[in-house]
């Protein structure tokens, strides 16, 4: 019966595994739903509320702490009061790690999407990539660390060999002057001085459109989404 | 004793259960971390998940031959090396809607799924869209590890973005035949083409493989061709 009970034990721990797998893509997903939505609330709960909490969207820096990151979305509530928005983001083929320890985890995936601001005769297509650390917090996945590597942003009628940053247009654009007027800096980004490729897609460089798939690991080390294994 | 011996055997139900949705999402994540390298031209990472190991590791994409074994699996990805070298290149595929089936031995499965995305080969001026569905068959190691054994990317259209799908489906012919890249698709296949090209025809009846993986108990070969929707063949397939 000794024996029974140990072989359960383990295989309770192995069960475990399966869920946070599910847990984790959940947790993840839910944050993409509240972001296409503008929904402050829903977005922030999905975080840690640990003070390295961190969030890092494209070139916009790095906000670490929880109310750096709600000050970063304060602009959610402003944009949805505008007629004609729409931010349909989503994501797919996630790959997840879970450290060996179980007590965290890193993701990434893909994304795309289409936003529209009517007003100011937006319609774009875009297209990155996500590297998510998630944290086990008494027994519930949060998000840790969230970066977004831009591929490309782009009007539909122009394409992405024309135009990449369509998104910072929108951010000065007379229309939305007063959603983004009050958008918070971030500290310096990941990105270090030295980076030798362009920060998105570019037509006229050689690209290497980051981050890499996470490799597996036991216990946490560090933020590993600016890791490079390519041989070059 | 009896009672231990039932729990033993419930005991030993629910860990075959467990172990048949891990390797599920083992392979899942296998794909997906294909496909991840594959965008990223990451030729160590691409074959770090394929089943190099076995004689008949293959790899056939859209209208392309057949690569079969290590030394032709890893000619074709050479490519990436040459390609992820040239400004302006982009390739991104997404893995949607995975159905995968885990034999009943539980040595290999199969998965088949949607793959879309866009590309850009900004010196010959292409900026497409591309559509297809993955077929692939996984095989599981004697060390447990699995790995993609056998991969079939059926094209539907790699069509230039200004034109759209109804006027332009091949856009990857021009690709390899544009001088900027004639020196990047260098690989020979070893086999002959599985699959007559069934890329998207305004003018032909629908009829796109691959279908969904049937459950199945012990591996019996690549199902990637197997049709079971009845089709009505009032017209001529040659003519296309």
């Amino acid at each position: 019966m000794e024996a029974l009970e140990r072989d359960l034990e383990q295989l309770e721990l192995f069960a475990e595994g399966l869920s946070d797998m599910d847990a984790i893509l959940n947790r993840f997903y839910r944050y993409i739903h509240y972001y296409g939505e503008l929904h402050i609330n829903g977005t922030m709960e999905q975080f840690s509320t640990r003070d390295d909490v961190s969030l890092e969207i494209a070139e916009e820096g790095i906000f670490e702490g929880y109310e750096r990151i709600k000050e970063y979305f304060s602009f959610m509530p402003k944009l949805a009061r505008k007629p004609g928005i729409m931010i349909y983001h989503y994501v797919d083929t996630p790959v997840v790690e879970i450290a060996g320890d179980g007590k965290t985890a890193k993701l990434t995936c893909l994304a795309s999407g289409l936003d529209a601001a009517a007003k100011a005769l937006v319609q774009n297509w875009i297209y990155g990539k996500y590297h998510v650390d998630l944290m086990k917090e008494d027994g519930v996945w949060k998000l840790w660390h969230v970066q977004y590597f831009r591929t490309f942003e782009t009007p539909m009628t122009v394409g992405w060999l024309k135009e990449q940053t369509a998104h910072d247009k929108e951010l000065i654009h007379p229309e939305l002057a007063d959603v983004y007027a009050d958008m918070p800096k971030g500290a310096p980004g990941s990105y270090p001085s030295d980076y030798p490729w362009p920060k998105h897609y570019d037509p006229e460089k050689v690209n290497y459109l980051m981050p890499e798939p996470p490799k597996s690991y036991d216990i946490w080390n560090g933020k590993t989404s600016m890791d490079i294994t390519r041989k070059q | 004793m009896e009672r231990e011996e039932k729990l033993r055997a419930r005991y030993e139900d629910l860990k075959r259960r467990a172990q048949r949705v891990s390797d599920i999402q083992t392979v899942e994540k296998l794909f997906n971390t294909y496909l991840q390298y594959y965008n990223l031209q990451h030729v160590e990472g691409i074959l770090s998940t394929l089943a190099l190991d076995q004689s008949d590791v293959s790899i056939e994409e859209g209208y392309s031959e057949v690569y079969e074994g290590k030394e032709a699996v890893e000619s074709y990805f050479d490519c990436f090396r040459r390609l992820s070298q040239k400004p302006g290149i982009l390739v991104e595929q997404h893995c949607v809607c995975p159905v995968i089936e885990l034999a009943g031995d539980g040595k290999t499965a199969k998965l088949v799924c949607f793959a879309r995305g866009v590309k850009a080969v900004a010196a010959a001026k292409l900026q497409t869209y591309l559509a297809g569905r993955y077929y692939v068959d996984f095989i599981r190691g004697e060390d447990g590890t699995w790995k993609i054994w056998h991969l079939h990317w059926f094209l539907i259209y790699d069509s230039e973005v200004k034109k759209g799908f109804m006027y332009s489906q091949t856009t990857n012919n021009e690709e390899w035949k544009h001088p900027e890249l004639s020196d990047v698709f260098t690989a020979r296949a070893n086999k002959p083409s599985t699959y007559w090209p069934v890329i998207f025809n305004p003018k032909a009846p629908y009829d796109y493989i691959p279908e969904a993986p049937d459950p199945y108990e012990t591996y019996d070969g690549i199902t990637a061709l197997k049709r079971t929707r009845i089709l009505q063949h009032f017209w001529d397939r040659e003519r296309y």
